[in-house]
C-alpha cells in the first residue's frame, strides 16, 4: 500500500523501535484514526495534522516511562529476592558454613549490595529519573551475577553427592532465569533512554 | 484557550469526555471539539499517547471492536479507578475555578 498513511505509518514503526509490542498497537490505531480523518480531508493533510512521528513516539516514550520503570523494577526485586531465597535454601539443605574465603564475601557482599542498589532503585522510581535508576539497576545486576557465580562455586565445593549436585543446579539454572528476565528489562529501559535523550 | 494551558488538564477532559461510553480515539477528539464549541482544538497526535498514558495507570481500560463492514478501532472505557477518579478531579477544578474567579473578579 503506498501513499502518505503508509509513508507515514512506516515512519511511525522506524521511531517506535525502541518498544516493538507499543509500536504493533499504536500502528493499527493510528492507522484506523488517520483513515477517518483521509475521508474527510484527504491523506496529506491527515498526516499533517496529526503531528511528527518523532514527536509522537517520544509522547508514546514518556506516557510508558512510569510502566517501564516498574516492571523493571519489579524484575529486580524478583531477582534479589529470589537469589535471596535460593541462596538461603542452598545454605539450609547442603548445611554450607560460613567461611572467610573471598567466595563467601562475593557471595554474600554481592546479593547486600544488589539489595541496597535495588532499593534505592525503588526510591527513585517514582521521580521519573531514567538515569540514576538505569546506574543503580545495572550495578544491581552486575552484583548479583557476582553473587550467584561465588554462591554457586561454594554450593559446588562444599556438596558431594548427587542430590545435592542436582539442587545447585536448578536452583542456579532459576537464579539464571531470573537475571535474563533483569537483563531484558534493562534492556528495554536503555532504548526508552534513548528515545527520551534530548 | 491554548493547547499549552490545555495540557495540565489534558488527563481530566479526557476522562469527563469518555465518561459512561466506550469510545475511540477520534470520536474523543471530535466530542472534545463540540463540546467545547471548538475551543479545544488538539493536535490530533497529542491524544493517544495520553490515553496510553492513563490504561497504564489504570483509569481507562481498552478493547477492540470491529462493526460489521466498518473499521476495526480501539475504544476506551474509564475503570472504576478512573470513575474515583475523574469524581476527585471535577471537584478538584470546582475549587480551583472558584478560586480563580474570585481573584479575577475582584480585579474586573
Amino acid at each position: 500500500m503506498n501513499g502518505p498513511i503508509a509513508a507515514y505509518l512506516n515512519e511511525l514503526d522506524d521511531v517506535l523501535a525502541f518498544d516493538p509490542s507499543l509500536s504493533r498497537r499504536v500502528r493499527d490505531e493510528i492507522e484506523s484514526h488517520l483513515r477517518d480523518t483521509a475521508d474527510r480531508v484527504g491523506e496529506a493533510a491527515a498526516v499533517r495534522r496529526f503531528g511528527r512521528p518523532a514527536d509522537i513516539a517520544r509522547a508514546y516514550a514518556e506516557a510508558a516511562l512510569p510502566d517501564r520503570l516498574r516492571r523493571t523494577c519489579v524484575a529486580a526485586a524478583m531477582l534479589g529476592g529470589g537469589t535471596l531465597l535460593l541462596m538461603r535454601l542452598r545454605t539450609v539443605v547442603l548445611d554450607i558454613q560460613g567461611s572467610a574465603d573471598p567466595l563467601t564475601w562475593f557471595d554474600r557482599g554481592g546479593l547486600l549490595a544488589a539489595l541496597m542498589c535495588i532499593g534505592a532503585a525503588w526510591w527513585i522510581a517514582p521521580r521519573r529519573r531514567i538515569a540514576p535508576v538505569r546506574r543503580w539497576l545495572h550495578f544491581a545486576a552486575g552484583s548479583l551475577a557476582l553473587s550467584v557465580g561465588a554462591s554457586l562455586v561454594r554450593a559446588f565445593q562444599g556438596a558431594s553427592e548427587d542430590r545435592a549436585h542436582a539442587l545447585i543446579v536448578a536452583t542456579g539454572l532459576v537464579e539464571l532465569v531470573l537475571l535474563a528476565v533483569l537483563m531484558t528489562q534493562l534492556a528495554r529501559l536503555d532504548r526508552y533512554a534513548r528515545r527520551l535523550a534530548p | 484557550m491554548s493547547a499549552e494551558m490545555l495540557k495540565g488538564h489534558l488527563d481530566a477532559v479526557l476522562l469527563a469526555t469518555i465518561g459512561d461510553d466506550a469510545l475511540h480515539g477520534y470520536a474523543i477528539i471530535e466530542a472534545i471539539r463540540a463540546r467545547s464549541g471548538g475551543h479545544f482544538d488538539l493536535p490530533e497526535g497529542t491524544i493517544y499517547p495520553a490515553l496510553h498514558r492513563l490504561e497504564l495507570a489504570g483509569l481507562l481500560a481498552s478493547r477492540w471492536v470491529q462493526p460489521d463492514g466498518g473499521r476495526k478501532r480501539r475504544v476506551y472505557s474509564l475503570t472504576d479507578s478512573g470513575r474515583r477518579s475523574l469524581v476527585e478531579r471535577r471537584a478538584g477544578w470546582q475549587s480551583f475555578a472558584t478560586g480563580i474567579d474570585r481573584v479575577l473578579g475582584a480585579r474586573a
